[in-house]
């Protein structure tokens, strides 16, 4: 093997043009994902997440957006290729799931027709060929009848067979890295946890990796390897899962956590919130970016804006009192682990 | 494994059966609809057996019986060179709507490709809605005169000019939708496949972007009727001897008041089309609309 990860993000920065000047969405990031390794992205909205993962497949319109660094698939630097060597990997080396199963299947058109064109796209095969395996995918994804299902059309299907048929289209021409931006979030809770385990199966099956977009942590905990955690455009903490809820280090992450309702809680205690919002991206903080709304922050944090910084083989961070938090690792293990 | 078994198939054709079933109960419960359409057909089925409902040709003069009001034997009377006012207003009504039904076609094919292509890419949307613009600039029947003064007054030149008028108002339209359904997710998501944007194009934005034309094409069929009417009236349209019924009401304007069946008929024609295809139009906008619909999911 030429290349050391299936897909390597080198300090990708993607800006955009607009009316009221360059606006920087993603400012150097910098993360990895290995072949059966599931990656989660977590963080606000408006934190990039989605423009990550946008800015891999090239999504975005190229006229008025401007990528810098490098993102690396089997050692080849996508931002690099023309438009029709990106139509290649499209669908066939690198897909997507995106998150709302009712808008991303187009209405006049049966499923069949759809997931049969994904495989048509990228594979030479005869019309009948690119049918059975129709079937088959959507067998595989856990469509009840499929013979009868590929003949309906979107607004035939609930929420999750939507769903699972947006994950047959994505797998039509097996992928190697699935992209899933918020795959579950439309989806009510049981047929969440049905399509997230439909996803692990998947990848245990054809060893793809999988970068797995979310703000819930929950789902985070449930099927990812290791974690990247956002805020305004940077990566802020990176850790595998294990270390990053026994030990989170970024006050952020810290934040995140606590932010999630428990079964078993206290009902009179009220939720923690992390104050304030996400800033504008017009408007970046001068040092650390998270802080303006940071409990420990100090005026070393709002003038110097930290690096991000490996504090053990498996976790990166970046605060300038990480080390602090280090040491309070212990009671935080005891508070949020449940 | 689950077989499909017949019992399947046939319940599946027996759903089909009820959505087509439910549909046309939808269209007959239009009153605008039921009502353009039935002007229409009969409009249409008038033109069509023309030649065996008048022994008169539309071009045969007598000067003798010149002028001669309704009658059994002239049931539209007669024009000022004898010639049977009901065989050239039938022959007259067919010229409008080859003339509306080729314009109609026409520009609203052009349109559609025009408009699509300007959703999809900014820099021909820039040009071309520019021009556009300078076209919408021009009152629609002064560009049309233009036109055919330009290239001279026959009914293909005609048909042509007016598609030059009414082409920029389809692509408008479809452009409208065209922007709109390119932002939807299943666009992005088709990307996110590697399709092509021919295939985005053509495939799966087009379709999506045509139920505003279909109406779009109902209006622009009434506009062109009444457009060629105007321009034969003006005499830059279906010249003479051949009849129009624009050109019939311009012999008529000379003897409005000796002979009034000469100016009635052929305007009563042209409005009964008119109304009828706007009846229609709108009738389908009612249908077509989704959220008038009770199939609602």
């Amino acid at each position: 093997m030429a290349y050391k990860h299936l897909l390597e993000i080198k300090e990708l920065k993607t800006s955009f043009s607009t009316e009221r000047g360059v606006v920087t969405a993603v400012d150097g990031v910098s993360f990895h994902v290995d072949a059966g390794e599931t990656v989660g992205v977590v963080g606000e909205s408006g934190c990039g997440k989605s423009v990550t993962a946008e800015s891999i497949l090239r999504l975005l319109d190229e006229k008025k957006t401007n990528y810098l660094g490098e993102i690396c698939y089997q050692g080849t630097n996508l931002l690099a290729l023309s438009i029709d060597q990106m139509q290649q990997i499209r669908g066939n080396e690198i897909s997507m799931i995106f998150q709302d199963p009712m808008t991303s299947l187009n209405p006049v058109f049966t499923i069949g027709d759809q997931i049969a064109e994904a495989i048509t796209q990228h594979q030479k095969c005869s019309k009948q060929d690119a049918f059975s395996r129709t079937v088959e995918l959507l067998r595989r994804t856990g469509i009840p009848a499929p013979e009868q299902r590929v003949h309906e059309y979107p607004h035939e299907l609930s929420g999750g067979m939507r769903q699972r048929a947006m994950i047959a289209m994505a797998l039509a021409c097996q992928p190697n890295l699935l992209i899933a931006d918020e795959p579950t979030t439309a989806l009510d809770v049981t047929i969440q946890a049905q399509i997230l385990e439909l996803m692990q199966e998947l990848k245990q099956e054809s060893q793809m990796g999988i970068i797995l977009i979310t703000h819930d942590l929950g789902v985070v905990a449930e099927v990812c390897t290791r974690v990247v955690v956002m805020y305004l455009g940077q990566v802020i903490e990176e850790a595998d899962v294990e270390t990053l809820f026994e030990n989170p280090l970024h006050p952020y992450t810290q934040g995140l956590m606590k932010a999630v309702p428990t079964i078993d809680g206290d009902r009179k205690q009220k939720l923690h919130v992390i104050k304030g919002m996400v800033p504008s991206l017009h408007q970046i903080p001068q040092g650390c970016r998270f802080a303006p709304r940071c409990e420990y922050a100090d005026s070393q944090c709002s003038q110097e804006p930290p690096q991000l910084h490996a504090i053990s083989p498996k976790q990166k961070v970046r605060c300038w009192h990480a080390a602090k938090f280090m040491t309070q690792g212990e009671e935080h293990e005891r508070h949020h682990l449940d | 494994m689950k077989v499909i078994t017949e019992r399947d198939v046939f319940s599946m054709l027996e759903i089909k059966r009820e959505h087509r079933q439910r549909n046309i109960r939808r269209f007959w419960g239009n009153r605008f609809a039921v009502t353009g359409s039935a002007i229409l057909l009969v409009i249409i089925l008038l033109v069509w057996i023309a030649p065996f409902l008048t022994t008169y040709g539309p071009l045969e003069v007598d000067p003798k019986n010149r002028l001669q009001a309704p009658s059994s034997e002239h049931w539209f009377g007669t024009d000022n060179f004898g010639r049977d006012l009901f065989s050239r207003v039938l022959y007259g009504a067919q010229v409008s709507i080859s003339v509306g039904f080729s314009v109609a076609l026409v520009a609203s094919f052009l349109g559609l490709v025009i408009g699509l292509l300007c959703a999809y890419y900014a820099i021909l949307d820039h040009v071309l809605m520019r021009i556009c613009d300078g076209l919408f600039a021009f009152p629609s029947i002064l560009l049309a005169i233009a036109i055919v003064a330009a290239m001279g007054p026959m009914k293909s030149n005609v048909i042509l000019a007016l598609v030059i008028v009414y082409t920029p108002s389809v692509a408008r339209v479809v452009r409208s939708v065209a922007l709109v359904v390119r932002e939807q997710i299943y666009i992005e998501a088709l990307r996110s496949q590697g399709a092509s944007a021919w295939r985005i194009i053509w495939v799966h934005m087009a379709p999506n972007s045509t139920s505003p034309l279909i109406i779009q094409t109902s209006y622009i069929f009434a506009a062109s009727i009444l457009t060629e009417a105007a321009l034969s009236f003006l005499g830059a349209g279906i010249p003479a001897p051949d009849p129009s019924l624009g050109n019939i009401l311009l012999d008529g304007k000379s003897v409005i008041f000796n002979a009034w069946w000469m100016t009635v008929f052929p305007g009563v024609f042209i409005m009964a089309m008119v109304l009828g295809l706007n009846l229609f139009g709108d009738g389908l906008r009612d249908l077509l609309d989704p959220r008038n619909s009770q199939t609602k999911k």
